[in-house]
């Protein structure tokens, strides 16, 4: 483990600005904690030796390039993972500020499991605190691209607030074409009767991409979540959302697509901190080629969270006979009066489908991407904005 | 239109049709029936092409070409259609959608021009006027929370725009109340133009007498054992399958 | 049956009606656990060189392990040199036969419902009774000679049949499996041994009965199956040990061979003490129980009613590395009071066409913790391997914790694994609906939950099943209102 505290923790990588202190203090929770190992059970199927090979680069990449949207939205381009802040134009309610001492002092990361997110706050560039309030009308896009030469770390830090009763659309486009690093960590709240749809949509090349996003959800706010990933070399996503106040309510909704030597993880985890709180997710994954992917779902309802309901289903195809698929659903629950349910199947394309489609003229290879992109596009089936969907179900109907 | 000889037919290493003949002319619509198990169902898998229904000897013959040497596909385009009798349910993939996706991959298959969205939801929209089903059902997925008459309705409106040579129909019938029997039957005889053929599978006779059939077969046991004219199938509805105990001794 | 009856009749009248003591002198080798208690217990038991020198080697790779925390369980600390690791009864001559065991222990058998003399043995089930670290007696051993059928004490088994123990011992549980069963290696015992000769299937019932009874003593027992080609077996295993304020650690491991054909169907019904209601004392019950389908068309089921242990952490297991071969795990956990339970199974598929099935059933109530953690795992080279998993938990009062670890990995794209999981209360209205018709609440709750474990204990043999259900009862006595 100690290649990675070389290449991306050694002490002299810690910027010297007015944070000198907390970025100390991580530095000093990440060397004490190490890099989670295969042994890390939040780690078992995710080996970081693709990273552990790498050096990183202190040179400059060149400009990556924007995502071209077919909608309108407001974008905030991070290229090569810095926020490019000169003609930023944002619209009214939106707010966009540095993180205060005191915002970061108050993070606390936890163990092993959390080294990236330690590594981030020792080594961030910005950190962001972007505040909502009131209906937004255009979804905000925060594109994060790399170009073709990026080789280095980087490590952006964002906090998102919306207020009360405020309502947003959030969609992050990651595009990846260097070979380095991009260690995000993000936390979000869901103030009071507060509407974030967050959606992520990634494809990368041969950097890692490691994402922590810890959201919390209070009173009657409402927190959706789509992720369409299309694959990486080494892509892990922790999501956690916390429902903090009754009636929090939310819905996580992914499909994963990976092909050869590419590795994704996802993690997520949905705390009923309260009663009268309620949750849905979905995920799914597609491996083909010699593809790997890991779905670790915990859902965990807390003493005293009675009277709240949770359902999570996971159904992954695998499509090649390389590939491998490692789920895990977990329920663990201490309240009374719930009900909780998860599904889980690991299987391949419906024999039966395919043969009535093919009855009805259509050929096998046209069939089999039909039902790919059928299984797949389920996760994107409620959103509302048809142009958003529109775009996704485009992505993928190119994808499979 | 179909010349079936002699067809044996094994699933898991079983034999089930065991030499089986069957010719249909055009334009004709003969009726199979048969108890439960007699490889009725059998029969139109393994002319459909599912795999695992292995044509262990025999041929058939449809439309001059040989079908075995066929896959499901190149069955549909010439013009097999077979009706299931549990449509499958396909999540995920829009019911308007599959139509199309199904008629211009045959169109293409047989050198026609696919045809534009505009004139195929006017042909869909049309055969599901017929049916009496609600147009939201083309917007949902395939057959998905389609209820058990709403599946068998939707089969006859994907005839209807795929517009078959022979077209089998397996238990079209079962699980319709009425109302909806006499739909499925004006669906299918709005289709007889005296050159499609039909071969309605049934366990009985009730769709029939909304049909009229050129012909109706008794399957029992993987055989043809008995042809005949309509009052076959009324006689079956009356004396039940018993009776083939004391043809078959 | 009328004495089945009897028997549950006589387990209702007292919560926990194992608990009393036999006070019978006891030869025990000091406290501790190294190299000299190791030899000691090895000599006690005349055993040969190989075995000593296995035993050590367990105990040099022990050294170098840590205790497993991945666990959904607090486990005190516990202090193994504490423990003394052998100790029976004392007996002047070695019992030849039954009639020469000491009455004492005849009597403490007779009490838990487990006769091993002649005249009111349990009909058409052989029992080996173990009490502490040695084995009292098995019964029927001439009937089962006739069929072919090695069922003793695996210290006899050692000392007549060393060949077929040599071959197998630590062939399905490596001494490097795990912590527990690593300790278990250097110090086990006794345990029971069986070997099921081709093409027979087993005449009767086989049983063994483990009580603990000394104080400061830990049961390491070990059990080996054998079951050559075509043969068939059914086994069970119940277990029972005195009330004491303080806990006892039970490692015991145990390994089923199953070869081409043949079928081992191993259930168990476990009743360890649990300690009281405010979590005081009971057996830390850490358990290796693995199946190896070693060839063709085998078949492994386990069947386990967990209702005892202050601690329990097993998880009966199916290699299943011949083609067609198969794995079943039926369960029922219950947990009152402070008890903690992180069982479940893992299923091994290696071999083509494998299937496994898992139903899993967790109850918790009190203040307890039940875990259900499991592992399906499909093997590259597995082609159509089929799982199919369901673990259900019902909660009774809102201090208890059930919880979900399924673990499915898949490497095979012709495989089908498919799991599913709910959780759920008592239902208000199931529990109103009964007592509108008349059923006070506790038998309200024993019905729903004897409804609700239905699924597994239709998998029992009808004795164990009888039992099982009233000790179902009995545990949950006090956990509802």
């Amino acid at each position: 483990m100690s290649a990675l505290i070389d290449s991306l923790a050694t002490e002299a990588r810690l910027p010297a600005d007015d944070h000198a202190a907390i970025r100390r203090r991580a530095h000093k929770a990440l060397l004490q904690h190490g890099f989670p190992d295969l042994k890390t059970e939040a780690w078992k199927y995710t080996s970081l030796r693709v990273l552990e090979k790498r050096a990183f680069s202190e040179q400059q990449a060149g400009a990556s390039a924007l995502p071209a949207l077919p909608f309108a939205a407001t974008l905030l381009h991070f290229d090569n993972g810095i926020l490019n802040v000169d003609d930023l134009d944002l619209p009214a309610g939106v707010s966009l500020q540095p993180q205060t001492e005191e915002q970061l002092a108050a993070v606390d990361h936890g163990d092993r499991a959390g080294a990236f997110a330690w590594l981030n706050l020792a080594r961030f560039e910005q950190a962001w605190h972007l505040q909502i309030e009131g209906h937004l009308e255009q979804p905000l896009v925060l594109a994060i691209s790399t170009a073709a030469d990026f080789q280095n770390d980087v490590h952006p830090r964002l906090l998102i607030e919306l207020a009360a009763g405020a309502r947003a659309e959030l969609i992050e486009v990651h595009e990846d074409r260097g070979e380095g690093l991009v260690n995000i960590v993000q936390d979000a709240a869901l103030g009071r009767a507060a509407f974030l749809r967050h959606l992520v949509s990634r494809q990368s090349a041969q950097s890692a991409w490691i994402q922590r996003s810890h959201v919390r959800v209070a009173r009657d706010a409402d927190y959706r979540f789509h992720t369409l990933d299309r694959g990486g070399r080494l892509t892990r996503h922790d999501l956690a959302v916390r429902l903090t106040e009754s009636g929090a309510h939310a819905e996580v909704d992914g499909t994963v697509l990976v092909n050869d030597r590419q590795h994704v993880d996802f993690h997520t985890a949905i705390d009923h901190e309260v009663g009268h709180t309620n949750s849905r997710e979905s995920f799914r994954i597609l491996a083909d080629g010699t593809g790997v992917g890991v779905f670790n779902g915990r859902i965990h309802i807390h003493r005293g969270a009675d009277d709240s309901h949770s359902d999570l289903n996971t159904a992954n195809l695998l499509l090649s006979e390389s590939a491998r698929i490692n789920a895990k659903p977990e329920l663990e629950i201490y309240a009374e009066e719930v009900t909780a349910s998860h599904g889980a199947t690991i299987g391949q394309l419906d024999d039966a489908a395919l043969f009535y489609m093919r009855s009805r003229g259509i050929p096998a290879d046209q069939a089999s991407a039909l039902l790919k992109q059928g299984f797949a596009a389920a996760p994107f089936e409620n959103i509302e904005s048809e142009s958003i969907r529109d775009w996704l179900m485009g992505e993928l109907a190119e994808l499979v | 239109m179909l010349k079936i000889n002699n067809l044996k037919v094994a699933v898991n290493g079983k034999e089930i049709l065991k030499g089986l003949d069957l010719n249909v002319g055009p334009g004709e619509l003969h009726a199979i029936m048969g108890p439960n198990g007699s490889g009725k169902s059998t029969l139109g898998y393994a002319l459909a092409g599912r795999d695992g229904y292995e044509m262990t000897d025999g041929s058939v013959e449809f439309d001059g070409q040989d079908l075995s040497e066929l896959e499901p596909e190149e069955r549909a385009a010439a013009g097999l259609f077979l009706a299931f009798q549990y449509p499958v349910e396909i999540p995920g993939v829009n019911n308007a959608y599959f139509l199309r996706a199904a008629l211009n991959a045959q169109r293409k298959a047989r050198g026609e021009e696919e045809v534009d969205s505009m004139t195929f939801l006017k042909t869909v929209r049309e055969s599901i006027k017929t049916l009496k089903m609600d147009e939201a059902l083309l917007k949902r997925a395939v057959n998905e929370g389609f209820s058990g008459g709403e599946k068998k309705r939707n089969e006859i409106v994907q005839m209807a725009v795929l517009q078959p040579k022979l077209a089998i129909l397996d238990e079209t019938d079962s699980g319709l109340d009425i109302d909806a029997l006499k739909l499925v039957a004006e669906g299918i005889n709005g289709l007889r133009d005296g050159k499609r053929s039909f071969v309605v599978i049934t366990h009985y006779q009730r769709l029939l007498d909304y049909l009229t059939p050129d012909r109706v077969h008794v399957l029992s046991d993987g055989r043809i054992v008995e042809s005949g004219g309509q009052e076959l199938s009324q006689r079956l509805e009356a004396e039940g399958y018993a009776f083939l105990e004391e043809t078959a001794a | 049956m009328n004495q089945t009856v009897e028997q549950v009749n006589q387990v209702i009248q007292q919560r926990y009606k194992a608990g009393f003591y036999t006070d019978i002198e006891s030869d025990r080798v000091r406290a501790g656990l190294d190299e000299e208690i190791i030899a000691m217990i090895s000599a006690k038991k005349e055993e040969p060189s190989w075995l000593l020198e296995w035993r050590l080697k367990a105990f040099h790779h022990w050294q170098t392990m840590r205790e497993p925390n991945w666990a959904h369980l607090k486990v005190p600390a516990i202090d193994l040199q504490k423990i003394h690791y052998y100790a029976a009864p004392k007996q002047k001559n070695r019992p030849k036969s039954l009639d020469e065991v000491d009455p004492k222990l005849l009597e403490t058998f007779d009490k838990l419902g487990v006769p091993l003399h002649e005249r009111a043995r349990l009909a058409g089930v052989a029992v080996d009774a173990v009490f502490d670290s040695v084995s009292v007696g098995t019964t029927f051993q001439k009937e089962l000679k006739e069929a072919g059928v090695i069922f003793c004490s695996f210290s006899e088994a050692v000392k007549e049949h060393p060949e077929l123990v040599r071959e197998y011992l630590g062939s399905v549980v490596p001494f490097t499996d795990n912590y527990f069963a690593a300790l278990n290696s250097a110090v086990f015992s006794d345990g029971s041994f069986v070997y099921i000769p081709a093409n027979t299937r087993c005449p009767m019932e086989l049983s063994t009965y483990f009580r603990i009874n000394a104080r400061d003593t830990g049961q390491f027992e070990r059990t080996l199956i054998i079951a050559e080609p075509g043969s068939e077996v059914s086994y069970l295993e119940g277990c029972t040990a005195p009330m004491r304020d303080e806990n006892q650690l039970h490692a015991a491991v145990v390994e089923l061979v199953a070869r081409k054909k043949a079928k081992i169907k191993y259930s168990t019904v476990q009743n360890w003490y649990p300690g009281d209601e405010n979590g005081k004392g009971g057996i830390y019950n850490f358990v290796t129980k693995r199946g190896d389908c070693r060839e063709d068309d085998a078949r492994i089921s386990w069947t386990q009613v967990e209702t005892g242990s202050a601690i329990t952490w097993k998880y009966p297991s199916c290699i299943l590395r011949g083609d067609r071969s198969a794995g079943e795990f039926y369960s029922v956990a219950l947990t009152h009071n402070h008890q903690q339970a992180d069982t479940g199974t893992k299923m091994i598929h290696l071999g083509k066409d494998t299937t496994s099935k898992i139903i899993s059933k967790g109850i918790s109530a009190g203040h307890s913790n039940n875990s259900y953690r499991g592992l399906v795992r499909i093997a590259k080279r597995a082609e159509n391997a089929r799982n199919y998993t369901q673990c259900d938990s019902l909660l009774i009062g809102k201090t208890c914790g059930a919880h979900t670890f399924p673990y499915i990995e898949s490497a095979n794209s012709t495989a089908k694994v498919e799991h599913e999981a709910t959780t759920s209360r008592i239902g208000e209205d199931q529990l109103f609906y009964c007592r509108a018709r008349g059923l006070d609440e506790e038998d309200a709750v024993a019905m729903i939950v004897d409804g609700f474990c239905k699924e597994v204990f239709k998998e029992l043999p009808m004795e164990f099943a009888v039992e099982a259900k009233a000790l179902l009862e009995i545990s949950l006595e006090g956990a509802v209102g």
